[in-house]
């Protein structure tokens, strides 16, 4: 039942008989003083004649008497501080942070900069995991492809420079100069490349993007000497630059009891420490007249191995620039031994 | 922030639980709100009304919170004398929604139009439930 103040809803009830029920339910306006005298005067007389009447009305007076003395409950100031500055955690935390920089923070703000910087970029730049990346990966080899070394990226990087530098082989100096001058070697060219010729002095360049400017061919040998080793010298620095700081001996010797000497030379090998690479066996048989050895060997016994390969015949070793580094001490050599007797067919080339 | 905001805020949830932990507990996310909204003044006591009554069927999911800094001591205080059991009856026995309108406008002493206006009822609804929570509460009271 909903009362409302309105005159027109007064002077309905005013109009209306007054009972029971309707005594009990503007009890709380008689109280409180909102009826028209003429309405109180109605309920006055009802109150004496009707008990129940008069016990709602006491009890009404009573939850009067009782709220009352319940609107005394008092909040202790402790409390009313504390959900007066109520703050969130964090927020607190935030600002206390924020009064701590403001007291004494400010002068180590550009050290605390600094040092996020530093941070930010370790963090870019991850040093040590570079330094991860430069220790020594064997290559992996194929069985269709023994020695081919994977490149470390897709664009078709420059040739390793072959850097001729032990000779035990007979007769250097027949360097063919026209081999200096050849076109550069496409990708393809370069798997076919025979990964040591037995008198290979040289040299197959790589493709440089931006060659030294070669000279021509003079008719003086002597100037014509002197042309090139000075464009050779060019080249080779270009090439370091792009081939990193690795280097990988190969080799090629034909001997004439083939079936006797490539076992010979792999017990020599381990028994030089040397140890396999890549993934075939050392000595692995690529044809029946032809062993091939991928291993890595002390280099304090590369001397004494070279010496027991020139038993066999006259070898030379070539130094070919590697984008794999070996470790401190330690050499990577891919030897090739033939048998002499069938070296004509000539068909074996490493990659 | 308004004290009277605190009080009425506290006493409100206080009177519906019984409990400081649960009232300061609500009283925190009721302000928190009531301040997000910049409801802070006196005039703006019917916003007040009406998101405490939003929360009030909700005191039981939210989280207690213990404020006190120092063992035994109390955030409300009631009269001397004052026998709770009469309240305790009511609340727990009355119809909610006279046990609020009494708490609003007996207890709390809020005017009507305005407890009107945070109820979303008319005023001859907050009197008509005031008159009737009063009567209640009375028969729960032992003189």
């Amino acid at each position: 039942m909903s009362l409302d103040e309105s005159p027109r809803e007064q002077s309905e009830f005013t109009r209306k008989k007054l009972t029971r029920f309707l005594c009990q339910e503007l009890l709380y306006e008689f109280v409180t003083h909102r009826l028209d005298s003429h309405r109180e005067q109605e309920i006055n007389e009802f109150l004496s004649l009707d008990r129940d009447s008069a016990r709602e009305l006491e009890n009404l007076n009573k939850g009067l008497r009782y709220a009352q003395q319940a609107s005394e409950v008092k909040i202790s100031p402790r409390l009313r501080e504390a959900l007066l500055n109520f703050e969130p955690h964090w927020k607190k935390r935030l600002r206390e942070w924020t009064l701590w920089s403001s007291q004494r923070g400010w002068k180590t703000l550009p050290y605390a900069f600094v040092a996020m910087a530093l941070a930010l970029g370790l963090f870019a730049t991850k040093p040590w995991i570079k330094s991860l990346d430069e220790d020594v990966m064997l290559a992996e080899q194929l069985k269709k492809e023994p020695d081919m070394v994977p490149q470390p990226t897709p664009t078709p990087p420059a040739e390793p420079t072959t850097v001729p530098t032990v000779a035990m082989a007979p007769a250097p100096g027949n360097v063919p100069p026209p081999a200096l001058l050849a076109p550069p070697d496409t990708p393809s060219a370069l798997a076919a490349r025979p990964a040591a010729t037995p008198a290979p002095a040289t040299v197959a360049k790589a493709p440089d993007p931006a060659p030294a400017p070669l000279p021509t061919p003079s008719p003086d040998p002597a100037d014509y000497q002197a042309a090139l080793a000075e464009a050779k010298a060019g080249q080779m620095a270009t090439d370091a630059e792009q081939m990193g700081h690795g280097f990988l001996f190969r080799a090629e010797i034909e001997v004439s009891d083939f079936h006797n000497s490539w076992p010979a030379i792999r017990d020599k090998v381990v028994a030089l420490g040397g140890k396999v690479a890549g993934n075939v066996e050392l000595g692995w048989l690529r044809k029946s007249t032809e062993s091939y050895f991928h291993f890595t060997l002390p280099e304090s016994n590369y001397s004494e191995f070279e010496l027991f390969l020139g038993t066999f015949s006259p070898v030379r070793f070539s130094k070919d620039r590697h984008p794999r580094v070996m470790p401190e001490g330690q050499i990577r050599i891919i030897l090739t031994v033939k048998d002499g007797m069938t070296t004509n067919e000539g068909s074996s080339e490493t990659p | 922030m308004e004290t009277s905001l605190i009080d009425t805020v506290a006493k409100y949830f206080y009177f519906l639980s019984l409990d400081e932990q649960v009232a300061v507990g609500t009283s925190f996310r009721v302000l928190s709100e009531i301040k997000s909204q910049g409801y802070m003044d006196l005039s703006h006591r019917a916003q007040w009304i009406a998101l405490a009554h939003r929360y009030r069927d909700k005191i039981k999911k939210i989280p207690r919170r213990e404020w006190v800094l120092s063992p035994g001591e109390k955030g409300f205080s009631f009269p001397k004398g004052f026998d709770t059991s009469g309240w305790i009856n009511f609340l727990n026995n009355g119809d909610v929604q006279e046990v609020e309108a009494v708490l609003l406008s007996r207890i709390l002493n809020l005017p009507d139009e305005e407890v009107a206006a945070g109820l979303g009822v008319t005023i001859g609804t907050v009197r008509y439930r005031v008159g009737r929570g009063l009567r209640a509460m009375g028969g729960y009271i032992e003189s």
